[in-house]
């Protein structure tokens, strides 16, 4: 009921400022020079708003979250350095972004008028800190605020939309009780989620502020990816709950990114074609059997291995450094590392038969041809080491050889001749003010030990770190 | 395939500097080049073509290059940026800055050096010393490092006597 009353009075309030802004609105003309400079005076009033809402409702957020969370400084360095390209990119000149790490398991990220933008230290796990599913995330959250959604959001809920809308309302509201009750609203919305309308228009600037910034296209749709293969269950994903569908979202992503590819045009045959069949560590020999079957066999323990038994190959291509060798059979493409590990398929494709695999040439990409089972157009997918979801990039009647090379991805046809097309070409921003890297010398000279297990089942590992950058807290 | 590149120019560059007690490095981007002592091991697992990272093997000491575009206005602006950052209360733990020096320069270009400690996460106090220098729009900087040892500005100083500027840093 309390809350009632405090809504009813900020719209009496801003009901009472409204009148005064309509009424400014019959001006004679000689008034009307000085009614310019109003406006701009209007403009300065309605950011000064947004942001005491913001900043009112960031306390109440902080508080809610259990507060800040501090990174470890180089993991602090690289989110402060996606954070700053992403912001080096936005539009809105009138508002200063911040970004507070929220020390909460819950998996969700906000954006508040004014800039405040928020991200959970539960959302920063899941995603393993994957930079191009970071700059998604953030990237949407940043176009909530260049979309002023908040506010709009806001004045939706005081009934004030279409004056919002037209910039028609007037916000001398300096009071602090209004603000604080304009602030629990504001938070209230932030929890609850936008409507959809803003949930795909934040997606789409945040995907184009994720490309300016050098980012590629892909990472949103591998956000939704990471949060889809949790347990959801057991673990807290309010981002989920925020949010429309993942699948529609993810469509609408996926055509996005989509267009940042060249289209496929006819071309010239690649400068150089990788001999991906072969080792390029010449120890393993892959080879299909007489019935098709995988056999692959160590020249250095001159044997043969049982990785994929029962498995019928129709192509395979190592990984341009030969950490894993991707296979293809009836069922999809296996990825196997030089241990043999990889036992289910990276890509399920039970919907037709793989025929081509090429890796682009930084090793984190596959190509593949797809032909359907009713022997229809071969389509070419693109999927990333680490995403589950795969992108269209063209269609073709005929197919003799996959090739990608640094000026793109080229198919043969059957008669002859070469396509081409190529992925976006990303520039990253230059950050105006970049801080170096500290590495730590004793974080690669000292091994961890672990124990596992007792007795004879008792297995000790030595692990390197896989970094030695320094992590100190 | 650009990493392979820069893994067998590196190899064969440590093996060409052995035989003369020390190695010759050459940034892959062509700005600068610089002598190591032999016994400092190229990893290539850490390095990438802005940044170059050699361990001393059997010690717990590093030697590392990194460039960056950057738009710093002077290296007064860079210095008290960077060491704002490292001593902030997210950055580096026990942060205490030992030394700076600000008038020197480095084959003919301005630069200034800091030394500083802190406390890595496995809780050895490291002592570091940087040298920073602006080309252009370019933001270079060479770090050593030792694990409660004091060898690490010695290390700097013998191998900024042998920095050398190459063509692609735009100097004139």
């Amino acid at each position: 009921m309390r809350a009632f009353l405090k809504s009813a009075r900020m719209t009496c309030l801003l009901f009472l400022v409204l009148l005064t802004a309509a009424g400014s609105m019959m001006l004679l003309p000689a008034e009307a020079a000085a009614e310019e400079q109003d406006g701009d005076a209007d403009e300065a009033e309605l950011d000064t708003f947004e942001k005491d809402v913001g900043q009112e409702a960031a306390k109440q957020i902080l508080e809610h979250y259990g507060g800040e969370y501090k990174l470890p400084f180089t993991e602090q360095l690289i989110l402060d350095e996606i954070f700053d390209r992403l912001v080096a990119e936005a539009e809105r000149t009138d508002v200063r972004y911040s970004l507070t790490i929220l020390n909460t398991r819950v998996a969700n990220a906000f954006a508040l008028p004014g800039g405040f933008i928020f991200i959970t230290r539960g959302l920063l796990n899941h995603l393993d800190m994957d930079e191009q599913a970071i700059a998604a995330v953030l990237g949407h959250e940043i176009a909530h605020v260049e979309e002023r959604h908040g506010v709009k959001a806001l004045a939706r809920r005081m009934g004030l939309t279409i004056l919002v809308e037209l910039g028609l309302i007037f916000f001398n509201v300096h009071d602090h009780e209004a603000i604080r009750t304009a602030g629990a609203a504001m938070v209230e919305i932030a929890q609850s989620g936008w409507s959809r309308e803003a949930e795909y228009e934040a997606d789409e600037l945040g995907a184009e502020l994720a490309v300016r910034a050098g980012f590629d296209p892909m990472g949103a749709v591998y956000a939704i990816d990471h949060l889809k293969r949790l347990d959801r269950g057991t673990e807290p994903l309010a981002w989920f709950r925020t949010h429309p569908s993942d699948d529609d979202r993810q469509s609408r992503l996926l055509q996005q990114a989509r267009s940042h590819w060249d289209d496929a045009a006819d071309s010239e045959a690649p400068q150089a074609i990788p001999q991906g069949m072969e080792d390029p560590r010449d120890r393993f020999v892959v080879s299909d059997d007489d019935a098709g079957y995988a056999q692959i066999y160590d020249a250095l323990q001159e044997r043969y291995r049982e990785w994929l038994p029962g498995v019928q190959l129709l192509t395979w291509q190592w990984h341009p450094e030969g950490s894993y060798v991707a296979l293809a059979g009836q069922e999809g493409i296996w990825l196997l590392d030089r241990y043999g590990r990889g036992e289910t398929p990276w890509r399920g494709r039970s919907d037709g038969s793989v025929l081509e695999i090429a890796w682009d040439p930084s090793g984190q990409r596959l190509a593949y041809v797809l032909q359907s089972d009713d022997e229809g157009a071969h389509q070419v997918f693109v999927g990333y080491l680490h995403g589950d979801t795969d992108l269209l990039i063209a269609e073709t009647d005929s197919l003799q050889q996959l090739v990608w090379s640094d000026q793109g991805i080229f198919w043969q046809k059957d008669d002859g001749n070469w396509r081409r097309a190529g992925p976006p070409a990303l520039e990253p921003v230059v950050l105006d003010h970049p801080v170096p890297r500290v590495l730590s010398p004793t974080a690669a000279v000292r091994p961890e030990l672990s124990v596992e297990g007792e007795g004879l089942d008792r297995t000790i590992r030595l692990r390197r770190p896989p970094t030695i950058y320094s992590n100190d807290k | 395939m650009l990493k392979q590149f820069v893994i067998f120019f590196f190899l064969v560059a440590t093996l060409a500097g052995h035989a003369h007690g020390q190695q010759t490095i050459t940034d892959p981007q062509g700005l600068f080049e610089f002598a190591l002592p032999s016994g400092w091991v190229f990893q290539a697992q850490q390095s990438s073509d802005s940044m170059l990272v050699y361990m001393n093997s059997g010690k717990d000491r590093v030697f590392y290059t990194e460039n960056r575009p950057s738009r710093y206005q002077s290296l007064e602006e860079a210095k008290t940026r960077i060491l704002d950052v490292y001593a902030s209360e997210w950055g580096l733990k026990e942060f205490v800055l030992l030394e700076t020096e600000a008038d020197m320069s480095v084959d003919g270009q301005d630069a200034v050096q800091i030394c500083y400690q802190y406390v890595d996460e496995h809780s050895y106090t490291i002592k570091e010393s940087r040298i920073i220098v602006l080309v252009e729009d370019t933001l270079v900087s060479a770090a050593a490092a030792a694990a409660e040892e004091d060898t690490a500005p010695s290390l700097l100083e013998d191998v900024l006597e042998s920095w050398r500027w190459l063509n692609n840093a735009g100097l004139p």
